[in-house]
């Protein structure tokens, strides 16, 4: 009976398999090693490699890497200076945030003592729930976990729920920078978030459906961006303002609130709520990349098999990241009160312009 | 009489058009970066030939005048006594200010100015020269630049040109 469960386990995992010709040599003769072929099995089963591995855990750690680096690199480009390059010179520095971070591992966490303290340790790890859960419903081509017509609206709902964990930490802070910092994150997430859920909506009603895979299916001729430019423009800025990159880097505002509703951690913990903005940015980046440009649209590339497609949303997601993160270098720091001003203005407007522009074209019949 | 500065109000497509100029001026940034930056133990800034740095003093051309002991505003040369029985000068640079008032001020030209200026001492005793010690260039750190960078600047930009070679400093 114990044998038997395993085994039966196998042929399930074996039915449904990631398949890459470029490395199936490996994994045929892994699946007859008697106690490895369950494990390995498990991990290139679709469902769980699209959690693992990609678009998953695997590739976030890999791309919060790359993020970082890129924005300090490329921020250091335009002021005409070097930027990391002392630790890998030949790569141009590219390990320099691993580095940091097992700086950040073997550092002490402290603890203030008018902190709430499980709150305080609790929230950072509690942030992973809303960052990791849509990946259950992104798809990434032929590798994904769940198919359901209602996942663009669940990836929207949770991505929607990460300011509360930043909300909810600030408050466990209990100190005067944090608590600035989270009436800014505050003001920012009323001032962005209608008009980045109306954007969203105006490409469902286009597609008429929140499935990715029709999304994409509909996006074969003609991209999302093109078929309604003002919600892409409108997801576009109220993705820098949701992940508080520049120009809309209020919440964080390094030279007037310290880092804001992170001002007391350190450590490992300062490493985890950091990655946070970096996190969701990845996120949206998936949700820019299946609306607007595509998805996995691109063309088959034969030796990767299943993962042409995670490739192509990959590009396309870094693409989007990295043109935000560059932002950084090009744009100087709204004031809260102007970026409330355009969120509630100007952004409202175009979506709802947007909006009506899907509504028009759905009951034309043009698409 | 009250003069108002007005602010400049662009158009809506003048304002476009300005986004547009900035990211792409700066994404040629990032694409084709000018570096200002001098990564200096392994570059050095190029010194002009009128550098005022440490100072050498040729013993043969000295006359004991003590001309530079008196020019000197921070009271960092002294005359001291050599066995010979004339007096020749020596530096505390615990006070010197690289003012260079002793070369100017030398009949003979006995002071011979040098580029030096990253040299490093363990202690404040030994930053007292003695006469002995001023005869030969000052001891550098350790020298591993392999490049000399020059900042030029036209009437537009500003640029550094780099070349490989490594600049005598003494």
């Amino acid at each position: 009976m114990v044998y038997l469960i395993p085994e039966s386990l196998f042929e399930l995992f074996k039915q449904e398999m990631v398949s890459i010709p470029i490395i199936d040599p490996i994994i045929k003769k892994l699946l007859e090693i008697p106690v490895l072929n369950v494990i390995v099995a498990f991990i290139f089963w679709k469902k769980v490699f699209a959690v693992l591995v990609a678009p998953g855990l695997l590739t976030i750690l890999l791309i919060l890497l790359i993020i970082i680096w890129l924005e300090r690199k490329i921020t250091a480009r335009v002021q005409w200076r070097y930027g990391p390059l002392e630790i890998s010179k030949p790569i141009g520095g590219v390990i320099q945030p691993l580095a940091d971070g097992i700086r950040y591992l073997f550092q002490e966490v402290i603890v203030h003592k008018d902190a709430h303290r499980p709150y305080f340790l609790q929230f950072p790890l509690l942030s992973f729930i809303p960052v990791l859960l849509p990946i259950l419903v992104i798809p990434a081509g032929a590798v994904y976990a769940i198919q359901t017509p209602y996942a663009v609206p669940i990836i929207v709902g949770l991505i929607t729920l990460i300011p509360m964990v930043i909300i909810a930490l600030g408050w466990a802070s209990n100190s005067r920078y944090a608590y600035l910092g989270v009436l800014r994150e505050t003001f920012m997430y009323f001032g962005y978030e209608v008009a980045f859920i109306i954007a969203v909506i105006a490409m469902l009603i286009m597609y008429g459906t929140g499935d990715a895979f029709r999304i994409t299916e509909a996006q074969r001729g003609i991209v999302g961006a093109v078929l309604n430019p003002l919600a892409c423009i409108v997801f576009l800025v109220t993705s820098a303002m949701a992940t508080s990159r520049l120009p809309f880097d209020i919440p964080e505002a390094d030279q007037e609130v310290v880092f804001g509703p992170f001002v007391e951690y350190t450590g490992i913990v300062f490493g985890i709520v950091m990655t946070l903005a970096y996190e969701k940015l990845y996120l949206l980046g998936l949700l820019f990349s299946i609306l607007f440009l595509g998805g996995w649209n691109g063309p088959y590339i034969p030796p990767l098999g299943d993962l042409s497609g995670v490739i192509w949303l990959l590009i396309k997601t870094v693409i989007f990241m990295t043109f935000l993160v560059f932002l950084r270098s090009v744009y100087p720091r709204f004031r809260v009160d102007q970026a409330l001003k355009l969120g509630w203005s100007q952004l409202l407007c175009i979506s709802f312009i947007a909006l009506g522009l899907a509504i028009v074209v759905k009951v034309g019949g043009l698409m | 009489m009250v003069i108002k500065v007005e602010g400049v109000k662009p158009g809506f497509f003048r304002r476009v058009a300005n986004h547009c100029i900035a990211i792409i001026l700066a994404l040629l940034e990032a694409i084709f970066p000018s570096r200002i930056t001098v990564r200096y133990p392994k570059e050095r800034r190029k010194l002009p030939d009128n550098f005022r740095g440490m100072l050498q003093f040729d013993i043969k051309k000295c006359i004991s005048c003590s001309q530079c002991a008196f020019i000197c505003p921070a009271n960092a040369i002294k005359m001291m006594p050599a066995p010979n029985g004339k007096y020749y000068p020596s530096i505390d640079y615990t006070r010197c200010i690289f003012c260079h008032f002793c070369v100017d001020t030398c009949p003979r030209g006995a002071w011979i100015p040098t580029k030096f200026m990253d040299t490093a001492y363990p202690t404040l005793e030994e930053m007292f020269l003695s006469t002995s010690k001023l005869l030969e260039p000052p001891e550098l750190v350790l020298r591993e630049d392999k490049a000399i960078a020059e900042l030029k600047a036209d009437a537009s930009d500003m640029f550094l040109v780099k070349e490989k070679k490594v600049e005598k400093v003494a």
